[in-house]
């Protein structure tokens, strides 16, 4: 109230000071409020910005730890890409090379390799020889003239040694003496040497290189050419192998070819004395058959009287000259069927015949001889035996052969069987006796011409040899097999065959 | 970066044929790519071959058994580290793609020993001779193979546009080594050039679709360029510019040159920010001054936003996918040709075995039957383009540029 007063005590110029001069303190409270607002607000977009470095900063610091362990990533990534493909291609390699085995193809398969696959600049194998020089086997990546001069260092003394050490080393790692001079043999900047093993020891080296600076060696790659070369010693000797057995198999096969050649020409040569044997027996055969003929006729004649009455002495001899006439037209008959069966000459007349009536006639015939020496002849023909397609005579001389012989070499009281199977599509015969049997080292030679046992019983009974020729060749010229089995003292049993044919 | 796509007129009565060949010597090599380019093009002459060969051959000889087996009217192409033929990489070899056409028709031109620091007219002229030639028909695109070890060819590249136009789709790629950076070559006619930039301008009708990618992401906290001398940056943020990587990777000057003499750096490329656009422009460290100065591959902008970079396979393999996509979206129903593939050999190196699996995923995505070639390069030429306007084409580092003719 007291304010209020005054003011109205006052003039208007000092009431219009007075309002002035409040609104001015209003207006300087107002800005003063503004001013420390905008100061406030300045300090939070200062410390936002702050904030917003820092956080860029963090980012940044991030970044830096992304870019170091990117780097890092890579290089072992680049590194595991290196050691990944190398393995590939070596394996890749290794199957090129183990799928041949020939030496020049191993190489040339080689070369494509090591410059394609695994990515040498230039590479090289050389072979030592067999006077232990080295020759270029493959080459990559250097002229002709590289080549030549790579050859002819290698000749030197200090390069033999390092070449034929017989150990790996590269650039990575080879003693400085020792780089400097391959990097002077073969002109590059970054290599490996390998020595070539096999067996017999350093068959070659193999050599692959970098000539640019930035193509560097690493282990992993020494560790590769290791493996690779050990593959090729392998191949290469595994090619070798082949090499000596297939050789060997050239010599063996050509050895057989000339050793059946040598054979083929003794055959013939058998085959034409064997034709020449049979010529000359029929040639002679037939001479001798004329004459014995008519000394047989002329014996007949005087027997018979014609010309008169002979002495009882004189007609004692004639019947001897008839007795072996006849003997001797039986053995030169033999002798001429026998060449004639061989020659093919002789032609079986095949008919249907009933085995068991062929047999009665034969038992018939050499009933008395049985009877002589009381030996018991037993026949044993089975049902299922058909009737047979054979030239019956022929037969009729094996059965009579055959059964001959068994009484001839069957003691007193012996006895003889004769047992006819079927066995599927023949017939098969055996003869048994409990004669004196035959030593194991006659029977192969039993059915050979002329061939006649040592035995007493032989030794006393005159004989031509021809009988079982005769009849082994009889039984086959009908298609059937002739064997026999015997045991001295215990008797012998003759196994043939007959085949049934169709009737 | 993204995609191109240039609406031309369909491809009639052309023919293409890929022969490859790793056998040891360059005499059998280069003679069993021609004769098996030349057997699938099946025609009896070849107008042009487009020749990518290892540094395992001597290129001479390549070029005299080319010239002998196809005699084909034009002959160009590079040196290179690694070959991409078909859906494989292979190291060693060489690849001939022999074209025969009645619809494309082809110019080819080339700037020899390239000396001086302008290469500005040097381009200008290059593209001056081919759009002058006889053969020259209502031009398409160009495909320009350059040296690799030249350190920044964008210049060059300006010159072009200068004469054919700013949009004008120049795609190619820098001969490369095997990081040895020592001798590339390039191929004109018969015979073998460095530091050289070859052109082949192809028109008529035909139709061409290119996209390029590269996948790698920034790391860090942005930086700027500001002192920069067109492919040298002197100083990022106050600082000598090799200071970012001493920085990145904590290694002093003297060991950051040796990290860079091994080739680690090639994996951290410079990124430069470009607004608008979905990937960084990549810029690959070529060399380090003593000065700290940091040599790049390709031009840099003052005040340029720049990170280092980072990648991983995945990422990797992705950015060639999506760049195939794009060429074959462009193409629209248009079965391609060929396709040609120019891919920074920095990309093989973080790729590693993986690499062919890239080259696989992009055959499948155009068919089992569109011929595919490519080379590993120094540097990539491309279109640039953002996702509102087309830039033009720019060297580039890092990338996989796909081209593909149908």
């Amino acid at each position: 109230m007291e304010i209020f007063k005054t003011l109205f005590t006052k003039s208007p110029l000092d009431l219009l000071l007075i309002v002035a001069g409040v609104i001015s303190l209003s207006a300087v409270v107002v800005l003063a409020a503004i001013l420390l607002r905008k100061l406030e607000q300045t300090r939070e977009l200062k410390k936002s910005f702050e904030k917003l470095n820092r956080s860029f900063n963090d980012l940044d610091e991030q970044a830096k730890l992304i870019v170091r362990t990117d780097l890092e990533l890579n290089k072992a990534q680049e590194e595991l890409d290196k050691r990944l493909s190398s393995l590939d291609a070596l394996q890749r390699t290794s199957r090129l090379i183990s799928t041949t085995l020939d030496a020049n193809e191993i190489f040339n398969r080689l070369n494509k390799s090591l410059v394609n696959e695994l990515g040498f600049e230039k590479c090289m194998i050389l072979a030592l020889d067999n006077e232990k020089k080295f020759q270029c086997r493959i080459e990559t990546g250097f002229s002709k003239e590289s080549v030549q001069k790579i050859l002819r260092l290698s000749e030197d003394h200090s390069a033999q040694n390092i070449l034929k050490e017989g150990r790996i080393f590269s650039s990575f790692n080879a003693p400085k003496q020792k780089k400097e001079k391959i990097i002077q043999i073969f002109d590059v900047e970054h290599f490996i040497l390998s020595p070539i093993l096999s067996q017999d020891g350093m068959v070659g080296i193999l050599f692959v290189g970098n000539a640019s600076l930035d193509a560097a060696i690493t282990q992993g790659d020494e560790e590769l050419l290791s493996i690779l070369a050990n593959q090729v010693g392998q191949s290469l000797e595994n090619a070798q192998l082949f090499e000596q057995v297939y050789n060997s198999r050239q010599d063996l096969e050509s050895n057989i070819q000339d050793r059946t050649r040598e054979l083929e020409l003794a055959l013939e040569e058998v085959k034409r004395i064997s034709k020449m044997k049979s010529e000359f027996i029929s040639a002679v055969s037939h001479e001798l058959r004329t004459p014995l003929t008519s000394i047989k006729g002329y014996a007949s004649i005087l027997l018979a009287g014609k010309l008169g009455d002979i002495p009882q002495e004189v007609k004692e001899r004639l019947e001897k000259i008839n007795k072996h006439s006849d003997n001797l037209v039986r053995f030169i008959n033999d002798l001429l069927d026998i060449s004639r069966i061989e020659a093919g000459r002789v032609q079986m007349t095949f008919d249907k015949h009933n085995i068991a009536t062929l047999v009665e006639n034969i038992r018939d015939l050499l009933a008395p001889q049985m009877k002589e020496k009381n030996i018991q002849f037993s026949v044993n023909l089975a049902d299922q035996i058909p009737i047979l397609l054979i030239d019956g005579s022929q037969i009729e001389r094996v059965f009579i052969n055959l059964l001959g012989n068994a009484v001839k070499f069957t003691p007193v009281n012996g006895s003889i069987t004769l047992r006819g199977t079927r066995q599927n599509n023949e017939v098969l015969f055996e003869i048994t006796d409990t004669g004196i049997g035959i030593k194991e080292a006659d029977a192969p030679r039993l059915f050979d011409e002329f061939y006649r046992v040592d035995n007493e019983i032989n030794q006393n009974v005159k004989g031509s040899g021809l009988g079982l020729t005769l009849v082994k060749n009889i039984v086959e010229a009908h298609g059937g097999k002739i064997w026999l089995n015997s045991k001295p003292s215990q008797g012998t049993t003759f196994y043939f065959t007959l085949p049934i044919k169709n009737t | 970066m993204p995609s191109s796509h240039l609406n031309l007129s369909s491809v009639e009565k052309t023919h293409i044929g890929i022969g490859f060949s790793r056998e040891l010597t360059t005499l059998l090599a280069a003679r069993e790519a021609a004769l098996e380019a030349k057997a699938q093009t099946r025609q009896s002459s070849v107008d042009v071959a487009i020749v990518f060969c290892t540094p395992h051959y001597s290129p001479l000889e390549t070029l005299h058994v080319i010239r002998q087996t196809l005699n084909p009217a034009k002959i160009v192409g590079c040196s290179t580290a690694g070959l991409i033929v078909s859906s494989a990489v292979e190291m060693r070899g060489i690849t001939i793609i022999a074209i025969s056409s009645q619809d494309i028709k082809f110019s080819a031109a080339v700037m020899e020993n390239i000396a001086q620091n302008d290469l500005r007219p040097l381009g200008a002229m290059l593209a001056k001779n081919i759009v002058g030639s006889p053969e020259q028909s209502k031009r398409q695109s160009m495909l320009l193979f350059s040296d690799g070890l030249i350190a920044n060819y964008s210049p060059f590249i300006t010159g072009i546009q200068e004469m054919l136009g700013r949009m004008f789709p120049i795609v190619g790629a820098g001969s490369s080594d095997l990081f040895h950076f020592k001798e590339t070559h390039q191929y004109f006619q018969d015979k073998p050039l460095t530091r050289s930039v070859v052109a082949l301008l192809l028109g008529g009708q035909l139709t061409v679709s290119t996209a390029s990618r590269h996948g790698w992401k920034p790391l860090g906290k942005p930086r700027y360029v500001d002192k920069v001398d067109n492919h040298v940056i002197k100083t990022i943020d106050g600082k000598k510019a090799c200071a970012i990587y001493e920085d990145y990777l904590s290694l002093d000057f003297k060991n950051l040159k040796k990290a860079h003499a091994n080739n680690e750096l090639a994996l951290y490329p410079l990124g430069i920010y470009l607004e608008h656009h979905k990937e960084y422009l990549l810029r690959d460290i070529i060399d380090i001054a003593e000065d700290g100065s940091l040599v790049c591959r390709g031009d840099i902008p003052a005040g340029a936003e720049v990170h280092v970079m980072i990648n991983n396979k995945d990422f990797c393999k992705s950015s060639g996918i999506e760049a195939a996509w794009d060429v074959k979206r462009n193409l629209a129903d248009k079965q391609p040709k060929l396709i040609l593939i120019f891919e920074s050999l920095t990309r093989h190196k973080l790729l590693g075995r993986d690499s062919s699996d890239e080259i696989k995923s992009i055959k499948e995505i155009f068919g089992p039957s569109v011929p595919v070639a490519g080379m590993y390069s120094y540097g990539e030429i491309s279109l640039l383009k953002s996702e509102q306007s087309n830039e033009g084409s720019q060297l580039q580092n890092g990338t996989i540029t796909i081209f593909a003719i149908a």
